[in-house]
């Protein structure tokens, strides 16, 4: 515990020295800020923060890779892997470390952005309970999405290459539901069953019900999973090194 | 501390290395020595855990680097080819991170990083960032990191390369002054670099280890004896007498492979008794079936360190 | 270990050259084996998952793939022998083992978080939590409803706002029941779909549709004056297209009652009282009791809704006539209320006290004498909290020996009075501190000792009759027939329009489900309008287009630049 929070620690404020996270967060910023004010200065708009929600995981699939490509790309490229691996740490609490200082860079990156519902308290009188919940699902989504550009970026030392690798897996993960567009009418049952089987591994549609104020247990246990999936793959990745 | 058997390394078809056995004592400061590409970092990477042998074991302060990955890594300081550096941090950021890693104490890591910090001369650069220290500074804060929490076993791959060579003989003091208190194992592939900071040498080439001593006694054997191999059929008696009688030859041994007798010859060196050897049997009707010189290896290898000195 | 050859075979002659080349061939087959074996495998896996009732093929591909692996292993033993024993070997195996392990366990967990779910509604007035009445109804179902949306998304901003709340209400529907076919059309690309059901209003609209019959839901307007599909419409539609029946309940007319015709948002009217009732799947008609000589035998329901004129004498003999049925009426009276009706009351058990009560323990600002009071735990009001009453007046039991009907309520029992049997339960009570203000004039009201009576007053009362109210004799009447039920409501104002904040329309809903014994829907509180529209003036408006995408980034990147100072 106190080796991962040792990492997570210098991790974190590593994030804060490199230009990386100031650009991420201002165009993450810029992007969510722009459909925001679209989403809520458009006739009989909603007070909510639910299209900012919907964007925002789409916004996710090159904002996440972007903050984890160099978690351990870097290291290895720096020739600090070495160290890391041969210090009497285990490589459950490197993986950890590293993934808790994403996860506070991504809650740092999504704090400013309460300033959007905050407008809504301002002007209007906005439903509390799915912005609360909204919020649940980035953080759960961001955190598991995380896990993957953390898993990519330790199959590298070319932070590119982290970068594709992981905004390949999130692009997959995102839009795998769309594979249910491709039957036509009335597909026979087996094809549903597999198109239900998509949908309910796609990303998406697990934050449909957070983004509105539903929090369905199923979406929590999903996440969840994914999120220890990443981390159990990141973990093996770093082991086959010792055997490799 | 340090005993290593058998480690063997595939890379796919590449043998990196194959079958390295020795052992260090405690205090000792052992010389792996041999040109690049021999295998000397892939042994020490072995060593720390950070790849497994393809088969061998090894231990490190007597806990198995295996099985044991995590109490023989705590006995360990390393600093690998690359000297591995945060290079956003400062000095004394870096070493307190890597102190902490090892399992120091809060307040035992403030002490131990002025005191490496002292001990590599560090001390104008204690706020400075990693990034932006010369080449040399770098090394000796590699040399810092992997002290730093007093491990009984120090690692050092090539500590003296690519500094200028002020700091070279620093650094060697420094490392020789070590010894005593760590077990430590340095690679380098400069010859006098061994005898001037090592008790005792370990010569790797091509994956395999061709010869261990004290760098003294390896430098008698270098101007000392060397080995021919015979394959001969006939009779043994009468040839291991004959052969004895060759001027410059101090011992054979013989060995019975069935049908032909295996003959190792240690001669004194100057002077290649191939030639002579290989007459002596032919013009006795003996079947002369293989002649190998041995040792000559170690010879070459010598050769191609020394001219590499950069002294 | 046997010997490898019988003895009395011949020595084996040199292995010919072609049988080596066969056995390197097969060497160098093996990989696609063991790659067609892991294959099979695979495809097995997904036709069970997938193919249910496949599951033999399943297995025969599951045994095609584990043969074609044991060929594998057979011709180059060696190498796997080396793969599976080796260091390297028993790690990636290891490492292969645990993470099918793991993706093992990650799908069981999925698949059991599937099957145990829980949902949480957290919005206010739980949105996206379908009424009881509404779950009773879709779990009923038991043909398919094709419903179909008609919105055009792309061209009517309101289309826009209106698609994804009724589709979300839509796939909730779904959750419960797989009867409910939903699919969406965009009136403006195929305008023929539209004019197939020759609609009289025009779209957005949810048509639902069983081979008998057709039933369009159109949004209703809500607080903030924008239409929006709600939940009681929907199930409506539900129960019309299925052919089920609804229950009918009476306004009275003719005596300056509320009207239910008005939907003005500020107005006395009821109109949008009478929408809730609708909501809850009712048929809401008018009596002008004037002109009937009887309320008419369908009649779930009558509401006497604070009438100012005289009845006439025929017409309390209707509503008498009514009650002994027996019927039930929902009466709510206040200062104007005509004395004839006040005495039909009074006969059915219940006396009417005039003036205005005011609860300055309890009251809606500023007025003292909007009071709140406290709800009794009769079903009606269990979760009324926060229901006001403006001006309202107190109720009594019409007697003494009624007394012992309100004890009655309390123990969950009848009392006996004259052979008929009563219950009176008071469902809203004022505070101790509460007093009936005798003179109007006053402001702001006092209490006067002598002049004014102390609280607490029930403002609401439910009434349970068996038998007639003047007494069936000894023993006549059993708890056995059909009670008359009266709900009176000292108060008139408090479900009009302009007052349908907090639970007040709720109260009126909650009396009229428990009169047309649909206790199933008391439960279930009115929502608040489920979208918050935001009404932005244009300065707001530019202000948050120009902040929200700018101002925050380029704080962001000052603190960046800030720090990159720093450190230099």
């Amino acid at each position: 515990m106190r080796n991962t929070m040792l990492i997570a620690g210098k991790e974190f404020r590593s994030y804060f020295a490199s230009p990386i996270f100031y650009v991420v967060t201002a165009v993450f910023l810029v992007i969510t800020g722009f459909f925001f004010a679209l989403s809520v200065t458009r006739p009989a708009a909603d007070a909510s923060i639910r299209d900012l929600v919907s964007v925002s995981q789409f916004i996710l699939w090159f904002i996440i890779p972007a903050l984890t490509m160099r978690l351990f790309a870097e290291e290895q490229k720096l020739g600090t892997m070495e160290m890391l691996l041969t210090a009497p740490v285990r490589d459950t609490e490197v993986v950890l470390g590293k993934y808790l200082a994403s996860l506070g860079v991504l809650l740092a990156m999504l704090l400013p952005t309460a300033y959007f519902p905050a407008l809504l308290y301002w002007f209007g009188s906005p439903d509390s309970g799915p912005i609360l919940s909204g919020y649940l699902g980035l953080i759960l989504m961001g955190g598991a999405l995380l896990t993957v550009g953390l898993f990519a970026s330790s199959l590298t030392s070319n932070q590119i290459i982290a970068f594709v690798v992981g905004a390949g897996i999130i692009l997959v993960l995102l839009f795998i539901d769309a594979v249910g567009g491709l039957p036509g009418a009335n597909p026979p049952v087996f094809v549903q069953r597999l198109v239900a089987i998509f949908q309910y591994a796609s990303i998406r549609t697990h934050l449909a019900d957070l983004s509105r104020g539903v929090i369905d247990t199923r979406d929590i246990v999903y996440y969840v999973v994914l999120a220890a999936a990443g981390l159990f793959l990141t973990v093996r990745s770093l082991e086959t090194r010792r055997w490799r | 501390m340090i005993e290593a058997k058998g480690l063997t390394k595939h890379y796919g078809d590449f043998i990196a290395i194959e079958d390295v056995t020795f052992k260090a004592e405690k205090g000792e400061v052992l010389g792996f020595l041999g040109p690049n590409g021999a295998g000397k970092t892939t042994t020490m990477r072995i060593l720390t855990g950070y790849i497994p042998a393809t088969s061998g074991d090894a231990k490190v302060a007597g806990y198995d680097i295996l099985t044991q990955s995590l109490e023989a890594r705590q006995h360990l300081g390393y600093l690998p080819e690359t000297v591995p550096l945060y290079t956003d941090m400062t000095v004394r950021e870096y070493l307190r991170f890597v102190g902490k890693l090892h399992g120091l104490a809060n307040g035992k890591v403030e002490k131990r990083s002025g005191q490496v910090i002292d001990i590599c001369r560090l001390g104008d650069y204690r706020d400075t960032t990693i990034g932006k220290l010369s080449k040399g500074f770098r090394q000796r804060v590699g040399i810092a990191q992997a002290i730093i929490h007093e491990p009984d076993v120090l690692i050092l791959d090539e500590p003296t390369i690519g500094i200028d060579p002020r700091q070279v003989v620093e650094t060697r003091g420094l490392i020789k002054s070590l010894g005593g208190e760590h077990t430590v194992i340095l690679s380098t592939h400069i010859l006098p670099e061994v005898s001037m900071v090592c008790g005792r040498v370990i010569i790797i080439n091509e994956g395999r280890v061709v010869a261990m001593d004290r760098p003294e006694n390896l430098s008698n054997r270098l101007g000392g004896a060397s080995r021919i191999v015979m394959d001969v059929r006939g009779p043994d008696r009468e040839i291991v007498q004959t052969i004895s009688k060759v001027e410059g030859v101090k011992a054979v041994h013989g060995e019975n492979l069935g049908g032909r007798q295996r003959y190792t010859v240690e001669f004194r060196p100057g002077k290649d008794l191939r030639e002579e050897l290989a007459r002596l049997v032919v013009n006795r009707g003996w079947g002369l079936l293989a002649l190998e010189a041995q040792g000559l290896s170690l010879e070459e290898i010598f050769l191609k360190l020394t001219t590499r000195e950069e002294l | 270990m046997p010997p490898e050859e019988p003895t009395a075979k011949p020595p084996a002659p040199p292995e010919p050259a072609g049988a080596g080349s066969l056995l390197e061939f097969a060497r160098g087959l093996s990989p696609v084996l063991a790659l067609g074996g892991v294959a099979a495998l695979i495809v097995a896996g997904v036709i069970q998952l997938v193919f249910a009732d496949l599951s033999l093929y399943a297995f025969i591909v599951l045994g095609i793939g584990a043969a074609l692996l044991l060929a594998a292993t057979a011709i180059s033993f060696d190498a796997v022998k080396e793969a599976l024993v080796g260091r390297r070997g028993r790690y990636g195996l290891n490492t292969i083992i645990m993470v099918s392990a793991f993706l093992g366990l990650a799908i069981i967990a999925n698949f059991l978080a599937g099957q145990y779910n829980r949902r949480f509604d957290i919005t206010t007035g739980r949105q996206f939590t379908l009424a009881r009445g509404t779950v009773t109804t879709l779990a009923a179902l038991k043909s398919d409803i094709q419903v179909t949306g008609f919105f055009a998304p792309d061209t009517n901003a309101l289309d826009a706002a209106l698609k994804g709340p009724a589709e979300d209400l839509l796939a909730a529907y779904q959750r419960v029941t797989p009867h409910i076919k939903y699919r969406s059309v965009d009136y403006q690309v195929r305008p023929q779909e539209l004019a197939r059901y020759a609609l009289n209003q025009s779209p957005p609209v949810l048509v639902f549709e069983t081979p008998e019959r057709v039933q369009p839901v159109f949004g209703r307007v809500s607080e903030a004056g924008l239409p929006q599909f709600v939940e009681q419409d929907l199930t409506g539609a539900i129960l019309v297209a299925t052919g089920a029946k609804l229950k009918r309940v009476y306004f009275t007319t003719g005596h300056g009652e509320r009207d239910i015709t008005d939907a003005g948002d500020l107005s006395p009217g009821y109109g949008l009282i009478r929408r809730g009732v609708e909501g809850d799947n009712y048929q809401v008609q008018t009596l002008a009791l004037a002109t009937a000589k009887e309320v008419p035998p369908d009649a779930s329901v009558l509401v006497i809704a604070g009438p100012k004129s005289p009845f006439l004498p025929a017409e309390i003999q209707v509503l008498d006539a009514y009650l002994r049925r027996p019927g039930r009426a929902l009466v709510l009276v206040d200062q104007e209320t005509p004395e004839e009706l006040l005495a039909l009351l009074k006969t059915w058990s219940i006396a009417v006290e005039k003036g205005t009560i005011a609860d300055p323990s309890r009251f809606v600002n500023p007025n003292i004498t909007d009071v709140v009071p406290l709800p009794s735990g009769h079903p009606v009001v269990a979760r009324l909290d926060t229901v006001f009453l403006p001006r309202a007046v107190a109720l009594l039991p019409a007697s003494e020996k009624l007394a012992a009907a309100l004890a009655a309520c309390q123990q969950g029992s009848l009392a006996d009075v004259n052979g008929s049997l009563f219950q009176l339960c008071p469902l809203l009570v004022t505070t101790p501190n509460s007093w009936l203000e005798k003179d109007p004039s006053q402001t702001p009201p006092k209490f006067e000792a002598g002049k004014d009576a102390r609280g607490p007053f029930a403002v609401a009362m439910a009434g349970i009759v068996f038998g007639p109210p003047e007494g069936a004799g000894r023993g006549a009447a059993t708890n056995q027939d059909k009670p008359t039920q009266i709900v009176v409501v000292g108060g008139t104002d408090f479900a009009a329009n302009a007052n349908r904040g907090l639970n007040n329309p709720q109260l009126f809903l909650n009396a009229v489900n428990w009169l047309a014994e649909q206790e199933h829907l008391i439960d279930v509180p009115q929502k608040p309008g489920g979208l918050r529209r935001l009404i932005l003036s244009p300065e707001a408006a530019s202000w948050i287009q120009w902040s929200s995408p700018l101002l925050l980034p380029a704080l962001v990147l000052a603190l960046g630049a800030l720090n990159w100072w720093r450190r230099r």
